[in-house]
């Protein structure tokens, strides 16, 4: 049975998740509104407002919540280019390779030295704000980490008898690589993604702190985080405060499923070990 | 292979990738939408006449692939073009700020490497314990804490208690300014005999250090841990008690030296991690380091300041990996074959 440790972990990250969609379902089925701005500006946390009230009277209990919608929506958005560019690149590459994998491997190798976050600041400053462009500016970091799983697995099981034998009897490139061969990076890729989406969010929120994220007045955490600065040392600590705590708390539930999978997958998989 | 040859095959490895990295960053720059002559005009009203001499003077007239070999061959001479907004040459705004990230980034690894090593490897002795399962929590959490939170809730205690700490800038304005030899606040300090400058430039590293240093420590007592716990888990660990060897010393002169290679290896990798975590820490901190002046140079839309920081960045970022595969190279022989 899977290692107790992991299975509480996935159990855990799971339970957290849920909650934080639950909050994010009740917001918009309340009716909660972010955007409804009134003269209680920078009140502390009370009982009409949970959390207080931001620097235009907004209740910063509905932005948080309401904010869940489109941290989640960028970093999953995010999530699924990179995984869909990564992998397909890797498997071609990984099948192929040659002269073709060595020249992408060493592309992909140079682009690690660019972080995530370097990158996604470079190309929002370009092409500019939205959920889209956010997310697509997040996804080129971790490109290279999907190529390299997944060329990485794609090597290990190229020649093995029964990709021979498929072959043998007929199977087209494309029915062998992505119906044959894949299967046995789905454990890896789907480790990796949950972990990714930990990554991702914190990297919206990277952006929106740095005012490269979505564009006000969108209740984003980073954003809210980084606007909510500026009445620190006049002693509000609410406003940059509850943001943030979201961000941890929904990092933690992705980060703990993933790093539970992880474990799961490493100690099930007859694959070599990696150091990390 | 030998030592020599592979060191040299590595050195030369990294001129196709520098090269790499600055045509992703130059790609990114000319080719995504955005226009560099709309954003030095700023609001101002221009002729035809004034928007094609600007151009010209830009350089973008020219084709793509000569303002591209243009560019490289500017590089290779050191000069990273000129900065529109600061209106003096690119190079020389990277070196004023590059050594307030050196400063920063070297202290917080002073903090991160021993606090994340240890941790990980005191977890991983005592694998399965309360205090290894507590150590584990506490990296993870941390590692889900966002750098520029994690910083903004410390400004945000040390001034809900008022602690006499700095939550901003590198040194106070009150203390007489130090004379600037290498820009490291420190070593100036030092340098200048100053210890009242140099009681105030620790103070101003204190927030910062512990915010950058705890995020990095974070991911290391993860990779400190589970190499550990895999080295322990070998055959010849097994062995080596077997034969008799007392518990400490199995520990310090077998897992141990095999453990921390990939571990130090990882940690050189983690300079690209901590040099984001750089840029975040700085905007919280108001550091004048490279990350300040990138998301600076972002806000003017000042395309070559732009340019320039991220490929410094990209340079710093090879030049460790150059390092650490060679040292690497150096400690395990198996790597070269």
């Amino acid at each position: 049975m899977w290692p107790k440790s992991s299975r509480s972990m996935v159990t855990a990250g799971t339970i957290i998740v849920v909650i934080i969609l639950t909050l994010d379902a009740y917001s918009h089925l309340v009716g909660l509104d972010p955007l409804q701005t009134t003269f209680q500006v920078l009140s502390p946390p009370a009982l009409d407002h949970v959390m207080g009230t931001d620097q235009l009277g907004r209740d910063i209990f509905s932005r948080v919540s309401f904010g869940t919608t489109f941290s989640l929506l960028v970093a999953f958005v995010s999530v699924i280019i990179s995984v869909g560019t990564g992998s397909i690149i890797g498997a071609l590459s990984g099948f192929f390779g040659g002269k073709i994998d060595q020249a992408t491997s060493l592309l992909f190798d140079a682009l690690y030295a660019l972080p995530a976050l370097v990158i996604a600041i470079l190309i929002a400053a370009m092409i500019g704000t939205g959920i889209v462009n956010t997310g697509l500016a997040i996804a080129i970091g971790y490109i290279p980490q999907y190529f390299r799983i997944v060329r990485g697995i794609i090597f290990s099981i190229k020649e093995r008898p029964f990709i021979e034998s498929t072959r043998a009897i007929g199977a087209g490139y494309g029915n062998l690589i992505f119906r044959h061969m894949m299967p046995y990076a789905i454990p890896s890729i789907i480790a990796l993604m949950t972990l990714n989406m930990g990554s991702a969010i914190v990297d919206v929120s990277g952006l929106g702190f740095l005012g490269l994220g979505l564009p006000p007045p969108t209740p984003e955490w980073g954003t809210d985080l980084g606007r909510g600065r500026d009445f620190i040392t006049a002693g509000v600590w609410w406003t940059s405060t509850f943001p943030g705590l979201m961000i941890v708390i929904s990092v933690l539930g992705f980060t703990l499923v993933g790093e539970g999978l992880d474990e799961i997958f490493r100690a099930t998989s007859t694959r070599k070990k990696e150091t990390f | 292979m030998k030592l020599r040859t592979f060191i040299l095959l590595r050195l030369l490895l990294t001129i196709p990738m520098i090269l790499i990295l600055v045509t992703v960053v130059f790609g990114i720059m000319r080719v995504l939408p955005g226009d560099p002559v709309a954003a030095v005009m700023g609001s101002k009203q221009g002729s035809e006449q004034q928007i094609e001499l600007l151009r010209h003077e830009l350089g973008l007239d020219k084709p793509l692939y000569l303002q591209y070999l243009d560019y490289v061959g500017n590089l290779l001479r050191g000069d990273f073009g000129y900065s529109m907004v600061r209106q003096r040459p690119v190079a020389s705004e990277l070196a004023d700020h590059l050594p307030a990230t050196i400063e920063l980034t070297f202290w917080s690894m002073l903090l991160a490497i021993p606090l994340g090593i240890y941790s990980g490897v005191f977890a991983a002795r005592k694998a399965g314990s309360k205090i290894d399962a507590s150590i584990r929590i506490g990296a993870l959490v941390r590692w889900c804490i966002p750098v520029f939170w994690f910083g903004l809730i410390l400004q945000i205690l040390v001034v809900q208690y008022g602690l006499p700490l700095p939550v901003s800038g590198q040194a106070s304005p009150q203390i007489a300014t130090v004379a600037h030899v290498t820009g490291l606040y420190v070593v100036d300090a030092i340098l200048a005999g100053d210890a009242r400058a140099l009681v105030d430039s620790f103070l101003h590293l204190a927030l910062p250090v512990v915010t950058l240093g705890t995020t990095m420590a974070a991911s290391l007592t993860k990779i400190a841990r589970t190499n550990v716990v895999d080295v322990l888990g070998e055959e010849y660990i097994k062995v080596a008690s077997l034969k008799g060897c007392p518990d400490e010393q199995v520990f310090q002169k077998h897992a141990l030296p095999n453990a921390l290679i990939p571990i130090l290896t990882y940690t050189g990798l983690q300079v690209a991690i901590l040099l984001q975590g750089a840029i975040l820490t700085e905007t919280v901190f108001a550091w004048s380091g490279l990350g300040r002046l990138l998301i600076f140079s972002v806000g003017f839309r000042d395309f070559n300041l732009i340019q320039g920081c991220v490929v410094l960045f990209a340079l710093v970022v090879s030049l460790a990996n150059l390092i650490v595969d060679i040292s690497y190279a150096i400690v395990d022989p198996r790597v070269r074959l």
